[in-house]
């Protein structure tokens, strides 16, 4: 797994007055952390009140149980790790009712001349499984076998999910290109 | 040879894979480029931007971490009651008496701030805390004072209602014992407020919010007080 660069970072004092209780310390924490975790839980669940869901429980969970954090790690290491275990049981608990909608083709991104939003739009497009797979391996550098383990399934699943992710994306990101080509001012087709 | 997209994946992220198809694979100028663009697509998705999550969440999110365990909250409730009433005597004795008005004063102008500092609060009582900590530099910030003594006389409204029968609703317990909790929270921080060096304005805001707590615990209390009465 990824050694935790570019997180924020927590001061060593907070998080001492955290464990002892001082709410203020968790405030600070909240704000210093809370875009990294919601970013986590929009791209990985898309829904923003999902993610929002996921930020609350993350950091309800931090205030109960930073007691448990032996300080060893990277506190912003432990924190994505509890925040992705929070993504990864919501999308177990909706697979089963969501499953109708992902397994067809996905919807179509709407074409952006952005290539940030393009991706964030082509991202958002995958099937559920696909989008964890790449985030965890390409964003969080998670292994495979870690994936396999999180997920309850392999390694070669792992692999397999993370090819048809890019596969997808790649045709994603080709339409969009073609849609914003065809929607060039100076074609005057749009 | 039409390369798979696993294989090349394989090769970008510098795994394992058998050497004469690494060889074979490496030597087709396309796949090269098509490494070489997975590389970037990696690069791009961790430098996609953070996405802000919506404000005002963190009251929330204390409030949700400081509620207890079902079987908690209704022991915390119970005992909650005895030393409110303890607390509601005392109180009263010391500064409610020289301006003390009837149960029907609710939703009347707030009474004037009491010259006397408030002896016990409601929750301070329950949690072993004092909001009237706070009260050695509320002669400093006069600014929210009438909150203070909003506070004071929604604390009067809530002890008379305290004395008077109850009935016992799952779903009104849950929101009484959550409302508790937040002023439990909010006078943990007011009883820190000097020791912590908050400012003004948030303390002001701090009282703000009990007194909507307050004003919402004192609904719910006198919604239930009615049901009883039918």
């Amino acid at each position: 797994m990824r050694g935790g660069g570019g997180y924020p970072k927590a001061e060593p004092e907070w998080l001492d007055d955290a464990r002892r209780g001082d709410m203020q310390a968790h405030a600070r924490i909240y704000e210093t952390f809370a875009p990294m975790v919601y970013t986590l839980a929009r791209r990985m669940l898309v829904s923003p009140t999902l993610a929002e869901d996921v930020l609350q429980e993350t950091f309800v969970e931090v205030i109960r149980g930073i007691g448990t954090w032996r300080g060893d790690g990277e506190f912003g290491l432990w924190l994505r790790r509890i925040a992705i275990n929070k993504c990864l049981m919501h999308l177990r608990s909706s697979w089963v009712s969501r499953r109708a909608e992902y397994d067809g083709e996905p919807p179509s991104p709407p074409a952006s001349t952005d290539d940030r939003l393009s991706l964030e739009r082509a991202l958002a497009a995958l099937p559920d499984t696909a989008r964890v797979v790449v985030l965890l391996h390409d964003v969080e550098g998670y292994t495979h076998r870690e994936i396999g383990k999180l997920m309850g399934r392999t390694a070669s699943f792992s692999k397999s999910q993370l090819a048809r992710a890019h596969d997808r994306l790649r045709a994603l990101l080709a339409d969009e290109i073609e849609e914003t080509a065809l929607c060039e001012p100076a074609l005057k087709t749009c | 040879m039409r390369a798979r997209t696993e294989d090349l994946l394989t090769l970008r992220d510098g795994e394992p894979i058998d050497a004469a198809l690494r060889d074979r694979l490496l030597a087709d100028p396309d796949n090269r480029r098509e490494i070489e663009r997975l590389a970037r697509v990696a690069e791009d998705l961790r430098n996609l931007p953070t996405i802000e999550p919506p404000p005002n969440l963190w009251p929330r999110i204390a409030a949700e971490a400081a509620s207890r365990p079902a079987g908690h909250r209704r022991r915390h409730a119970a005992g909650l009651a005895g030393a409110v009433v303890a607390a509601a005597t005392l109180f009263a004795a010391v500064v409610i008496a020289p301006w003390q008005r009837s149960p029907k004063d609710l939703g009347t102008d707030p009474p004037a701030p009491p010259s006397a500092p408030v002896a016990e609060s409601r929750a301070g009582a329950a949690s072993g805390t004092a909001a009237s900590a706070d009260t050695g530099t509320r002669a400093q910030t006069p600014d929210y004072a009438p909150l203070v003594a909003e506070s004071v006389r929604l604390e009067r409204l809530l002890a008379e209602l305290d004395r008077r029968p109850r009935m016992v609703n799952a779903g009104t317990a849950f929101t009484i014992a959550n409302l508790e909790d937040h002023l439990v929270l909010l006078d943990e921080q007011l009883t820190y407020a000097e020791a912590r060096d908050l400012d003004a304005r948030y303390r002001r805001a701090l009282w703000r919010e009990r007194v909507d707590v307050m004003n919402a615990l004192l609904h719910v209390r006198y919604a239930q007080y009615w049901e009883v009465a039918d």
